[in-house]
């Protein structure tokens, strides 16, 4: 790798204005926007400069507001929709496990890991989709709290609202070295609107450096009438300030207006967004499929799709697309490791493995990856690559990814018969992560094992407290409460097993036989 | 790294101290050589021009054809056929010029270009970019357009300028492509959009602007310059090209490469594709369609990515060492389609599309075995160490304790003491033992209660000692001495026992214990040899026999007696216990025969077991066993006389019992009369009664007595039966050759020290029943239930010696 190159003295005679104009183009936002503040300092109304430091400070903040969508303590307290209180089976997404069951059914919950909210744990991280405080279906204080917790194990920073974005207000003290660079608020903004040149620019810059959807509304308000309701790019940037601001219904009003003007690809998108918000998914995955067929090979359509499918947990129908996506774009990461792991939870380790291996020859090499490796060697009967692949996901991995290696490799132990290593190896995730609730389980089973039920029944306890999603240490401490005699215990914890999972044979049986018991007495 | 690439076939750097922009680099054959390999033009910010032709893999010195530096910042380098029946030409743009080159073979390097100038049009407004393009559908030579920096497009054909406009709406100048095959100009402007000019009227609507002071926006006056269609992009393009990108009918398409997206518009902007990106393309290359096939679009990720799309789809994918800021496509050295990257740092490559299968990595401990004998001690150390940090439990699995002890008789017994129960009378000797406690775990043990189980015929002052805390030593244990006495009240057991309990630092309860055998001179003194018994045991051993003054040398030597009285003391041995019974030890001359004699059959338990133990202690000559057998019947009617002894004492005991209960009936019954008649009014002559009351406190006290003594007379049955257990358990042991762990299971069974107990009888019947029903077996498989009287104890014993006699072993337990 060379070096990076030291800054150049800028050559004589090179117009300033195209320097910066030059810096833009190549993303160097910072060189740019100190240029464009000394010309401005010199010549305060150069507009071509103004323009240029509009640009380049809206692109430096810029996000992919498609992608993004963390849902703060605000939006869970004051979301104020009238989402149906009883949603009809496989319509909510705040209730996915009552999607229609068989063919789109997928693993079951009791091979497939689950996330907070109910739904398998894709093979994909995306931001704010692991874990979707419901507005109605879940109580609200759970997801207050989820929504305080933060992604990380073990982090409790909240997430206000807005996401990742910074708070209203105090962007606009934001130093770009001289100040307020535009004053929003003493904008005339109707004068501005008839400016299309200039109107644009403004209104990204205030949408995405300035943070304000109000003004910004006012802006495309009176740009659309100025361009006669004719600008689809108006409307959608009108929809998406009615998003931002929580007015759902708006928002799709605007954004399928301007659809009908012009079949713009992200105008889609956020209209689908819209529908998600609105805890809509099928009217969202018809948004979906109807752009698709319009863009035939448009990926992120597909994607989108498949997304809401997985939320909806009818992950069968969600594979179909990613197939569909890998036709287009062989190299979608997201695609492939979706597809990687619903082989690998329905028994197939040896695709998975092929994917898994796409992913590698592709370059994306990191600790995921190669964990995942490992356990599909392992079940492939690859024992000799198996180890390999997990020493190379420690050597990769970070506190986070640490405890579910161990943890894996706790799994492996068991499956090879080394319950002395997977103790420890369960001993050590969760010294990584003290609430890794499946390594908390294992613990508590093989403590048990061991005679150590006192102990094992703490282990339970704290795996309960970790994940009350997870069935699996509420089933086990009430078969643990029942061995020991303790029927009215054994059955509380079984109610709360089969709450988490209803289809889950053991605890039925287990249920049933305590309901004998009591009925003996 | 990924298993795709592009592999370099030439590459070199050209400065490092210079700046490189996306309009540097220039790829064609613009010196006109009739080979027409390609040349690769490359200039700086800072105005140096360098011109390479790579011939071959690696770079060499000749291949850097020309250097020169022309002192303005070039801007954007373009070739094409700018003058009329010539071959290409450079066209360089610096800030306020554009110079055209011709390139010829250079006179003073020999395979080296030099520059000619053609022609240099100095400009009025600042350059922004230029585009060459076959403008207004001419065949025969290219034509270039300058943009300005404030929006006026300045067009020169042939050398000559042609005619200027100004593009409506303008603030900032945007990428700029001609279309040939709609003969139009294509921008973008700041309003996020895409337009299109087609250039016959950019060529009918010149006019010259006043200029205006200010840089601002420009109204375009007279003939309004309208753009033929614009198309709303939402976002800034990066580049505009123009290829035959679809399988369509279409003659071309517009391709425009946007921030975040791809689109692609036909020829009269309408939409045709749209594909959404989700990086920001760095630089960006279209290979022209050709060969049946569409054009293909090749885009630089920032993340070291080109992507290779054709229409919908992406077609290729490979990662590029280090991003380049320009790519442009050209053939050399025979080789047609190498891509040309250059880089902001200044290095140029010529790669290709292809791979580099994974060099095989530093697995040098892949090869040899691993040492397994290595691994697994480091294993178990590993293991021992997270034992010892997992919790406190110390290494020892029993708790540490260690109790020793060790017996001293004391001659002068007045020097000692005397128990303090008042029992003075019936001790004799004493005995002085020491309790050692010594603890080798961490920490200390708290709460430590020793229990002393002193045998039989052993007096103890104390039951239970209670220590408060042990602290680990290592050098001297802890110290408790105890006094014992030995009594005349029973003939002696041998082993002292001592039980202690404990806790562990870990909070763990454990225990401890200890035995001792009680040495024989406390019990008994040598007098002179008796030679008459009437009872008599032989033991026999299959080794010569030991002279008796070996054996038990200490009792000998302790002896009191004269030794004129002692006759042949290596054969004949004579010891009374306390108690006052006397047993003989005979040893015969020859055979390794030992016959023990005493008077009554319990006497001769202690004798016999110390015999049997310091025979084994002497051991045998090295190579041999010792055997001892004991060859004789089993005397099970002196045992079983024993039994009745005490059967009868206890019955005795029990009917003392009841009749001074009776007594005390009638006591109590005589109390009351004449308690009423006291009470009486009328005076009755009382006489009679308190002459009953008298004589019944008389017998009272002496049944009470006779209760007393029948009780002891009990405990000494009681002794004695012990003592007989004991030595039948010997004898048998001895007869039928058992192995030790099953005599000592037929003496848990007998339970002989529960003796002292009231229901002894029972116990023993029942444990000795449960025995007989369940461990036993012979071949059969009969367990003998049926043949078994449950309640007759003679019965139980007789059988279970008459089936070990025949073979019967006790299956394990």
């Amino acid at each position: 790798m060379e070096a990076s190159p030291q800054a150049n003295a800028v050559p004589a005679g090179l117009d300033p204005v195209w320097l910066a104009n030059s810096y833009l183009t190549r993303r160097k936002f910072d060189e740019c926007i100190t240029l464009c503040t000394d010309l401005l300092r010199a010549n305060p109304y150069d507009q071509a400069v103004w323009y240029i430091k509009t640009r380049a400070l809206t692109l430096q903040d810029w996000i992919d507001d498609i992608e993004v969508e963390e849902e703060g303590v605000a939006e869970v307290l004051l979301d104020e929709h009238a989402v149906a209180k009883a949603p009809r089976p496989g319509t909510s997404l705040a209730r996915p496990m009552t999607g229609a069951k068989g063919a789109g059914g997928g693993p079951s919950a009791a091979v497939r890991p689950m996330t907070s909210s109910g739904r398998p744990l894709t093979g994909f991280a995306r931001p704010g989709t692991s874990a979707r405080p419901g507005t109605s279906a879940r109580p609200g204080t759970s997801s207050v709290e989820a929504a305080f917790g933060g992604g990380r194990p073990g982090t409790s920073r909240p997430v206000t609202s807005g996401g990742r974005f910074v708070r209203l207000g105090t962007a606009s003290l934001n130093s770009d070295g001289s100040g307020v660079f535009i004053n929003v608020d003493k904008l005339d903004l109707r004068k501005y609107a008839g400016r299309p040149q200039l109107a644009r620019a403004l209104c990204n810059y205030i949408l995405y450096h300035e943070h304000n959807p109000k003004k910004a509304m006012e802006l495309c308000a009176h740009a659309t009438v100025s361009c006669n309701y004719k600008d689809w790019w108006w409307k959608a940037q009108l929809g998406k300030c009615y998003y931002q601001l929580g007015l759902l219904r708006d928002a799709e009003k605007q954004f399928l207006s301007s659809l009908k003007t012009c079949d713009i690809v992200t105008t889609s998108l956020e209209l689908a967004k819209v529908y998600i918000r609105l805890d809509q998914p099928n009217t969202a995955l018809e948004v979906y499929t109807q752009a698709a067929a319009r863009h035939p090979g448009e990926v992120s359509l597909l994607l989108g799709a498949a997304r809401v499918y997985d939320a909806l947990n009818e992950t069968v129908k969600g594979v179909e697309l990613y197939k569909q996506v890998l036709q287009y774009d062989a190299s979608n990461v997201e695609a492939i490791a979706c597809l990687a792991s619903f082989h690998f939870y329905t028994d197939q380790p040896e695709i998975a493995l092929r994917f898994y291996r796409r992913l590698l020859q592709m370059g994306v090499k990191n600790a995921e990856v190669y964990n995942n490796l490992g356990l599909c060697c392992f079940y492939a009967s690859q024992y000799d690559m198996a180890l390999d692949c997990f020493e190379k996901a420690f050597q990769l991995a970070d506190d986070t990814g640490m405890a579910d290696v161990w943890y894996n490799i706790g799994q492996i132990a068991i499956g090879i018969g080394d319950l002395g290593l997977a103790y420890q190896a369960f001993k050590v995730a969760v010294s990584m992560d003290s609430s890794h609730a499946e390594a908390l389980t294992n613990l508590g089973v093989l403590e048990s094992r061991k005679g150590n039920l006192a102990a094992a029944r703490s282990h339970y306890q704290a795996a309960q407290r970790a994940a009350e999603h997870a069935y699996e240490p509420w089933y086990n401490a009430a078969l643990l409460a029942m061995r020991e005699g303790n029927l009215e215990d054994s059955f509380k914890l079984v109610n709360k097993a089969l709450a988490a999972f209803p289809d889950h044979t053991d605890s039925q049986e287990l249920h049933a036989q305590l309901l004998k018991q009591f009925a003996a007495l | 790294m990924s298993l795709f690439c592009t592999r370099e076939w030439w590459g070199t750097g050209c400065s490092r101290t210079e700046d490189f922009l996306a309009g540097g680099l220039c790829v064609g054959n613009f010196d006109g050589a009739p080979d027409g390999q390609d040349k690769i033009a490359v200039a700086s910010l800072q105005g140096v021009l360098r011109v390479y032709q790579p011939q071959c893999r690696d770079a060499r010195v000749e291949d850097l054809l020309l250097e020169l530096n022309l002192q303005l910042p070039i801007l954007q380098l373009q070739a094409g056929c700018l003058f009329k029946g010539e071959h290409q030409q450079l066209a360089i743009l610096h800030p306020r010029s554009l110079v055209l080159y011709a390139t010829a073979p250079s006179a003073g390097q020999a395979g080296g270009l030099a520059l000619q100038q053609k022609c240099d049009f100095r400009l009025a407004r600042t350059a922004a970019s230029m585009v060459v393009g076959r403008f207004g559908e001419t065949t025969d030579v290219d034509s270039i357009c300058v943009q300005s920096m404030d929006g006026q497009l300045s067009f020169f054909v042939d050398g000559a300028c042609a005619f200027e406009c100004f593009l409506p709406g303008f603030l900032a100048p945007g990428p700029l492509c001609y279309c040939a095959a709609i003969d139009s100009l294509v921008t973008s402007s700041s309003a996020l959009d895409v337009q299109c000019f087609r250039y016959s009227r950019l060529a009918s609507a010149t006019h010259t602007l006043p200029t205006q002071e200010q840089p601002s926006l420009h109204e375009a006056t007279g003939k309004r310059l309208q753009p033929d269609w614009t198309y709303v992009l939402g976002e800034a393009p990066t580049g505009i090209c123009f290829a035959r990108f679809l399988a369509d009918e279409q003659v071309g398409h517009i391709v425009v490469v946007g921030e975040r997206s791809l689109t692609c518009l036909d020829g009269h902007g309408k939409l045709q594709l749209q594909k959404r990106l989700d990086f920001v393309p760095v630089a960006h290359v279209m290979l022209p369609a050709g060969g049946g096939r569409a054009a293909r679009l090749l885009l630089v990720a920032p993340s070291g990515q080109l992507l290779v799309f054709g229409g919908q789809q992406l077609l290729w994918l490979a990662a590029v060492g280090l991003v380049p800021c320009a790519m442009r496509i050209g053939s050399f050295g025979g080789e047609r389609g190498l891509l040309v990257g250059l880089e902001a740092s200044g290095k140029l490559s010529v790669s290709y599309l292809g791979t580099k299968p994974p060099a095989p990595g530093p697995n040098s401990k892949r090869g040899a075995e691993p040492d397994y004998v290595a691994l697994e001690a480091e294993h178990q150390q590993l293991k021992a160490a997270m034992r010892q940090a997992e919790s406190c439990a110390p290494v020892y699995e029993d708790g540490g304790l260690l109790i020793a002890m060790q017996a001293r008789s004391v001659s002068d017994a007045e020097a000692v003491g005397w128990p303090s129960g008042g029992s003075q009378a019936a001790c004799v000797g004493c005995l002085v033992v020491h309790v050692l406690l010594s603890y080798l775990g961490p920490g200390q043990l708290t709460r430590l209660q020793l229990s002393l189980q002193p045998p039989a015929g052993v007096l103890c002052d104390q039951e239970i000692i209670e220590v408060a805390e042990v602290k680990a030593t290592s050098q001297t244990p802890l110290l408790l001495p105890l006094t014992c006495w030995a009594t005349r009240s029973s003939l002696p057991g041998s082993s002292f026992g001592v039980v202690g309990v404990y806790l562990a630092p870990g909070g763990r309860v454990c225990t401890a214990s200890a035995a001792l055998r009680l040495p024989l001179t406390a019990f008994c003194h040598l007098v002179a040899p008796v030679h008459t018994g009437a009872f008599k045991l032989t033991i026999t051993t299959d080794q010569p026999p030991h002279p008796l003054t070996l054996l038990f040398a200490d009792i000998q030597q302790s002896a009191q007696v004269a030794p004129a009285d002692a006759g042949n003391a290596a054969d004949v041995m004579t010891v009374q216990y306390h108690t006052g019974d006397k047993a003989t030890l005979l040893v015969s001359k020859t055979a390794g025969r030992y016959r023990a004699q005493a008077d009554s059959f319990e006497a001769l338990g202690l004798l016999l077991e110390e015999l049997v133990h310091r025979l084994n202690e002497q051991g045998a000559p090295p190579g041999q066993d010792l055997h001892i057998f004991f060859q004789d019947a089993l005397p099970l009617q002196d045992w079983f006389a024993l039994l009745d002894g005490h059967e009868s004492a206890c019955m005795e005991a029990a009917a003392s019992r009841e009749r001074l209960a009776q007594c005390a009936a009638q006591f109590r019954a005589a109390q009351k009369r004449l308690l009423l008649a006291t009470a009486d009014r009328t005076p009755v002559p009382l006489l009679y009664l308190q002459l009953m009351l008298h004589e019944t406190a008389e017998q009272l006290r002496s049944l009470g007595d006779a209760v007393e003594a029948s009780q002891q007379a009990v405990q000494a049955a009681g002794h004695k039966l012990a003592a007989g257990c004991r030595l039948l358990l010997l004898l048998v042991r001895y007869h039928l050759a058992l192995p030790g762990q099953d005599v000592e299971r037929l003496a848990s069974h007998l339970y002989a020290q529960a003796i002292h107990m009231g229901d002894w009888e029972e116990i023993a019947k029942a444990s000795l029943a449960h025995l007989l029903q369940t461990t036993f077996s012979d071949t059969a498989g009969k367990t003998g239930s049926a043949a078994v009287d449950a309640h007759d104890m003679k019965g139980m014993i007789s059988f279970m010696l008459e089936r070990l006699l025949q073979g019967a072993r006790l299956s394990p337990a």
